[in-house]
């Protein structure tokens, strides 16, 4: 009985021929970019506008845990009846979420229609991928779009910022500057004035901390997610993230290490503990929970402060724009988007949701929430504290993007995080930035072939 | 006073190192036990509870977090999900590791077996990157067949492995008795040692089960939608603003609940398999 | 007993079919198939399993080796580009994340694993003696091992939590300093490695404990009647022999060791900063958030090598002791 020699002969060939074959299958598929037939269908429907032509379609959102989510999951029986249509959402937490939508992308589902898009991070490498429908010729499309919809009170600048190479990636949704967020009442006990620069920042801070109770300030510690929030310390200083009309890492200029310094001194000494854990989604509760005095993050918080918060601390809430460096006061903008996936073979139908998502009427009433949307013509309410609005369309008037303007972000995010992290645990920072700079510089130009 | 030999004292002595031995034994057993207790409690607390700055040993219990589990998200779903997944890779692992594990038990190929077992020491995550990006080109992300699969590659070779001791445990004699009898060999496994064996091939289709219903790296990538298991889902607990502790940790208990049960319906023979895979190497 | 019983009484399954050839040519068709199948029994026992696993091998590990020679992002309009060997050159010379994460690999798994062994062989000789509950003892052992790790993990992020954690609590109470645990870049793979100990010395324990009782009792009984006390027994009886034991146990345990991913992932995601990224997740990273696939699959390829390759010293070492 000696069966498994003959077996094992035949076997070589059997398999060979599988993987052959589906080495031929999937390289065959790589090179395929024959999907743009599935936006084909953008320019095919014709006729009047009607919103219930699509009725009885169902589709899937994908999104990020944020305010601008929170806010408009109540209203989207609003558009299943405008519609006809149904909508499943997804909402997850920040990281799980980008790491779901580039699954999705790589492995082409066709079961994802719309999704956010954050576009300063990641934007350069899905239009690179070409994980974006382009939405223009949706907008103009007659047929599709309604005549209410008045493309034109986006600013041309932020259009501008949301096209790569042609197409118009997304319709924002949400802008946000970097702001900073206080608690008046201490300030007011401590005799202190609002920081207007970063030495009265850590004048306060110094004033104001109590490390058995409240402590003074906050922010993002936990590497790629504090890249954002330092942008605007950096600027501040002097310093940039890359050279004048290069790639090449600039942060890592004596400016940009003295404004790393700051920021992690700032969090690591006036602060709690395992700041380096820390996004907005373990700082923000902090503040409203009156546990910190100070927080600098994202303006698109305030609704969450003044309603979550405990009553002493959303009675007694200041913001302000953010202090001014030795080098100057910039401020700061990211924001959010609503994209389509190439591959969903409902493109006009997603096309309606974003549509409605980004309509005067929606947008308004979004705003009255406390998001601040992209829309010129939307006035900020009464409901908003005026700080606020100076603060935040004061910022919003001389504003530069938060991040780099490289391709590959969300990597160098990484690597300036590592940095920020060092530093927060009391490494010294220069070799650490040096460090962060190089690693920058080679992730930029490997990724540079694409 | 001349203290004669006192069996009392002796006796007592006796009692006490055995005490000893006891308050030993259950201090070994604390820190295993205490997780267990801690996610349970944790799970049974209000969040108020949870956040409370002292650990609060007292508290009123309440089934809130496991109503937000189940009612407010599909848990139910996912539940299903992952019956489907680790029930399909558990059948056709018994289905095709059973007669192998019989074959390498009973004549000795361990070539072959070494092939299995290179399977179960790869880095899954070797297995996962290619299959998915293959899948996606075949369009089978987010499809039950995919999961049965990359789950029963990692489960194989563990089930072939535990088979292959308790096979090994049948006396040769029993099945040369009833070759002598004129059965094929066939038959003698399907109607003689499948069920002297009955024992093990329950601790191994338990064990592949439990192994697939744990399985989080593939699920992460593979599932989608439609197919979500358990180990993934539990992510969506992880909510704006704070972390929702109280339906973390009830989503951790109704995970981790059945095959725990499961397990001690069988545990004898796996302490058994394990024993005996130990002991021949 | 009579001349009738005197016959070879018919086995369990002895058939009751006359000679082949006889009136009832379907079943004897049947037979000769099933008497095919049964020369061939290895092969037709053994073919499904292992083509399954041998597809399921070769075509992942053929892909993964095409793809390491190539560049590609995975987009929908960018297609695999050759570079030949520059991914491996780049892993090997520019790629300092690598080695770090190499190292931190090897760092969680040795200390995770000698921990799991000394703790389990102690507390299995601790056991080893009847008492009473022995056997639920036993079955609870079997529980860390057996909850869903993502579950596990949850839990222990939440204990590790600096203010609403147990574990700060129980350090504040016995006046200790308080730590942060897994936010600590020096602290945060001891912190690792205790959950991954929590949860498998039950396993080194129980194989442990079933290779002790296992042992013959004659060199036992010959070391009591020398003379010899507990310790003296345990170090040159005991443990010799349940050298090899131990030695299957924690090769086992290592090579699963280097390929921990659920509870690094839920805890700290490879963070703070890089702190705890160990090979596993810096390949998962690569792949699916900076999607670099082809340079991912060289380093898959060359964290193969390396788990492959501390098999096969570990089954030499193995063979060397015995």
């Amino acid at each position: 009985m000696s069966p498994p020699n003959r077996i094992r002969r035949h076997r070589p060939g059997v398999l060979s021929a599988v993987i052959v074959l589906l080495l031929v299958l999937t390289g065959c598929g790589g090179g395929e970019s024959g999907l743009s037939g599935d936006t084909g269908q953008a320019s095919e429907v014709t006729g009047e506008f009607d919103w219930k032509r699509f009725d009885g379609e169902s589709l899937r959102l994908v999104f990020n845990q944020h305010p601008w989510q929170e806010a408009i999951e109540p209203l989207l029986p609003e558009f299943e009846e405008l519609t006809g249509m149904t909508v499943e959402v997804e909402s997850l937490p920040e990281e799980q979420f980008r790491q779901r939508v580039q699954v999705e992308m790589t492995g082409r589902s066709d079961s994802l229609d719309v999704f956010m898009a954050n576009v300063q991070n990641e934007g350069a490498k899905f239009a690179a991928n070409g994980w974006y429908t382009d939405l223009r010729p949706l907008a103009e499309n007659p047929a599709v779009t309604a005549t209410e919809y008045a493309f034109d009170d986006f600013s041309e600048g932020v259009i501008d910022g949301h096209t790569f190479a042609e197409t118009l990636v997304g319709i924002p949704i949400q802008l946000e500057t970097q702001m900073l967020f206080y608690r008046t009442d201490i300030l007011q006990e401590a005799g202190v004035e609002v920081p207007r620069t970063f030495e009265e920042l850590e004048q306060v801070a110094e004033a104001i901390d109590d490390p058995d109770g409240t402590r003074a300030f906050v922010s993002r510690g936990a590497g790629a997610a504090a890249v954002t929030q330092i942008a605007t310390y950096l600027f501040n200083y002097g310093a940039n993230w890359t050279e004048e009309g290069s790639d090449t890492a600039a942060f890592d200029s004596p400016e940009g290490v003295e404004a790393i310094d700051f920021y992690s001194r700032m969090i690591s000494s006036y602060g709690p503990q395992g700041v380096v854990n820390m996004s907005w989604e373990e700082a923000l509760p902090l503040f409203q929970q009156g546990q910190v005095a100070m927080y600098t993050d994202a303006s698109t918080f305030m609704p969450n402060i003044l309603e979550e918060s405990t009553e002493q601390v959303s009675g007694n809430v200041g913001f302000a724009k953010m202090p001014a460096g030795p080098a100057g006061e910039f401020q700061t903008f990211n924001g959010w988007a609503l994209g389509i996936s190439p591959f969903s073979p409902k493109q006009n139908e997603s096309w309606y949701f974003v549509q409605w998502a980004t309509s005067p009427d929606v947008v308004a009433r979004l705003t009255e929430e406390g998001i601040a949307g992209a829309r010129e013509s939307v006035e900020f309410g009464d409901a908003y504290p005026e700080d606020w609005v100076t603060a935040f369309t004061e910022s919003l008037s001389e504003a530069r993007p938060q991040l780099p303007k490289v391709g590959p972000v969300p990597e160098v995010r990484d690597a300036i995080g590592t940095s920020i992290v060092s530093a927060i645990q009391g490494e010294p920072v220069e070799p650490a930035v040096q460090e962060s700079a190089e690693q920058f510089n080679s992730i930029v130009e490997s990724a540079g072939g694409g | 006073m001349a203290i004669a030999y006192d069996p009392s004292s002796a006796q007592w002595s006796k009692r006490a190192r055995t005490a000893g031995y006891y308050l030993v034994v259950a201090l070994v057993m604390l820190p295993f036990l205490f997780v267990f207790y801690y996610m349970i409690s944790t799970s049974l607390k209000q969040p108020l509870a949870i956040t409370a700055p002292d650990f609060q040993w007292l508290f009123t219990p309440t089934l809130d977090n496991y109503r937000e589990v189940f009612v407010a998200n599909d848990f139910l779903t996912f539940t299903v999900n992952s019956m489907i997944v680790a029930v399909g890779s558990t059948a056709i692992g018994l289905f095709i590791g059973l007669p192998a594990a019989f074959v390498i038990a009973r004549y000795r190929v361990p070539k072959l077996a070494l092939v299995i077992l290179s399977a179960r020491v790869t880095p899954g995550i070797t297995f996962l990157i290619p299959w998915f990006i293959i899948f996606s080109q075949l369009r089978l992300i987010d499809t039950y067949s995919a999961l049965i699969f990359t789950h029963l590659l990692q489960n194989l070779p563990l089930m072939i492995f535990l088979m292959i001791s308790f096979f090994e445990e049948i006396p040769d004699e029993l099945i040369e008795s009833a070759k002598v009898d004129g059965a094929t060999t066939q038959r003698t496994f399907w109607s003689i040692v499948l069920p002297l064996a009955k024992g093990g091939i329950a601790a191994s289709a338990i064990l592949g089960f439990v192994f697939s219903w744990n399985h989080f790296m593939f699920s992460i990538v593979l599932s989608g939608n439609d197919t979500r298991t358990l180990p993934v889902a539990v992510f969506n607990f992880m909510s704006f603003g704070s972390i929702n502790w109280g339906a973390i940790t009830a989503a951790a208990t109704i995970m981790s609940l059945p095959v725990i049960l499961l397990t001690l319906t069988v545990q004898r023979h796996i302490v058994k398999g394990l024993a005996i895979g130990a002991v021949k190497g | 007993m009579t001349a009738t019983e005197q016959q070879p009484r018919p086995g369990p399954l002895a058939t009751n079919g006359g000679p082949p050839g006889g009136p009832q040519p379907a079943r004897t068709r049947r037979r000769q198939v099933s008497e095919l199948v049964d020369r061939h029994i290895v092969g037709v026992f053994m073919t499904p399993a292992v083509i399954f696993v041998v597809v399921m091998m070769i075509v992942p590990v053929a892909f993964t080796i095409w793809l390491s020679l190539h560049s590609w992002s995975g987009g929908a309009n960018s297609t695999p580009t050759f570079i030949g060997l520059d991914n491996f050159a780049q892993v090997l010379t520019g790629d300092p994340r690598f080695w770090d994460a190499l190292r931190r690999t090897f760092y969680f798994t040795i200390l995770a694993v000698v921990v799991e062994t000394f703790l389990g062989v102690a507390i299995a000789v601790l056991l080893n003696r009847e008492f009473l509950g022995k056997g639920l003892l036993r079955t609870i052992f079997l529980f860390p091992m057996i909850a869903t790790p993502v579950a596990i993990a949850l839990v222990w992020r939440l204990m590790y939590e600096p203010s609403l954690g147990i574990l700060n609590d129980i350090l504040a109470a016995v006046g200790l300093p308080t730590s942060t645990w897994v936010a600590d870049q020096s602290l945060v793979i001891p912190a690792l490695a205790l959950v991954d100990v929590w949860e498998w010395t039950p396993l080194i324990t129980l194989i442990t404990l079933a290779g002790l009782s296992a042992l013959p009792a004659d060199p036992f009984e010959a070391a009591a009647i020398d003379g010899a006390g507990r310790w003296q027994t345990l170090r040159h009886i005991t443990l010799p022999m349940m050298r090899p034991v131990i030695v299957v146990a924690v090769a086992f345990r290592l090579i699963d060791a280097l390929k921990t991913f659920d509870i690094i992932y839920v805890i700290t995601q490879g963070g703070p900063g890089f702190a705890s990224e160990t090979l596993n997740l810096y390949v998962y990273t690569q792949s699916f958030q900076y999607q670099n696939l082809g340079y991912s699959a060289s380093l898959l390829i060359v964290f193969f090598a390396i788990v492959v390759g501390s098999a096969v010293l570990l089954l030499r070492f193995r063979r060397a002791g015995e």
